[in-house]
């Protein structure tokens, strides 16, 4: 996600009116922000975790969406890395 | 300091303590930790003083010569996960990613490890000597597929390493 398209991701859940979506995406954003470039890279997909928040919170809104965020957090293990790398030799 | 600073400073320090310290000291000891612990117990961050081979403590031991298609597979039978370089090892695991190179021969034949450390560097500790966060020609490592590995000159690939999931003797 480019930080134009990120960009607007944010502008289109604030103006959505519900709150507790735009608190949910505020408390990614700011993960995005502050967070995340302190840190090595985590995520075992290519587009992370909370790039998928972002994008499923938009799409479809703070239950489902962030119902899926969850779930990609939840399966967001090292096996998972494992499984989509193409060096696995076992 | 805000309060949200040192928020974001204490998640910070919980996601990242997977991730091992560029500590040196607590191997180079001159004596029984720095020679009877190898790259795999620096790269693994466990201590056994057995000079850990891979493969050995799941049973599945492989013979030199070394190969990545030998070493890589034995260490996964200890616990530890192939992944891609340029990925993470999960958000949800305690893990640190470490790398396999082999060194083909002939005449000198052998694999080594490197890890990743919190510093955002990649260090190592060959055989029985000291660790080190230099390459052969002397330079920080930053990444260990473009860092002087000497006679190491085949890159296997990374793996990860997760807390309580990789047993290694």
């Amino acid at each position: 996600m480019t930080p134009g398209e990120e960009l607007e991701t944010l502008v289109t859940i604030v103006r959505r009116q519900n709150p507790f979506l735009r608190a949910a995406a505020g408390a990614v954003a700011l993960y995005r922000e502050r967070i995340s470039p302190r840190l090595p890279r985590t995520c075992a997909y290519d587009e992370t975790c909370s790039e998928y928040a972002l994008r499923q919170l938009t799409e479809r809104g703070l239950m489902r969406g962030g119902w899926a965020a969850f779930r990609r957090y939840r399966n967001c293990t090292a096996a998972t890395a494992e499984r989509l790398s193409p060096s696995s030799t076992r | 300091m805000s309060w949200l600073d040192k928020i974001i400073d204490a998640i910070v320090s919980w996601i990242r303590r997977c991730i091992p310290v560029y500590n040196p000291a607590a191997w180079n000891d001159n004596d029984g930790i720095q020679f009877n612990n190898n790259c795999y117990n620096y790269a693994c961050d466990v201590q056994t003083g057995t000079y850990a081979q891979p493969g050995r403590a799941s049973g599945h031991l492989r013979p030199a010569p070394f190969t990545c298609q030998g070493v890589g597979p034995a260490a996964q039978w200890d616990g530890l996960r192939a992944v891609d370089c340029d990925r993470g090892c999960g958000c949800r695991d305690c893990c640190h990613k470490v790398a396999l190179v082999i060194a083909p021969g002939p005449g000198f034949n052998d694999f080594h490890w490197y890890r990743l450390d919190r510093s955002g560097g990649w260090s190592h500790k060959p055989g029985g000597t000291p660790a080190t966060n230099l390459d052969n020609s002397g330079n920080p490592i930053t990444d260990p597929r473009t860092a002087d590995r000497g006679a190491y000159t085949v890159f296997c690939g990374c793996y990860c390493v997760c807390k309580g999931k990789v047993t290694i003797n």
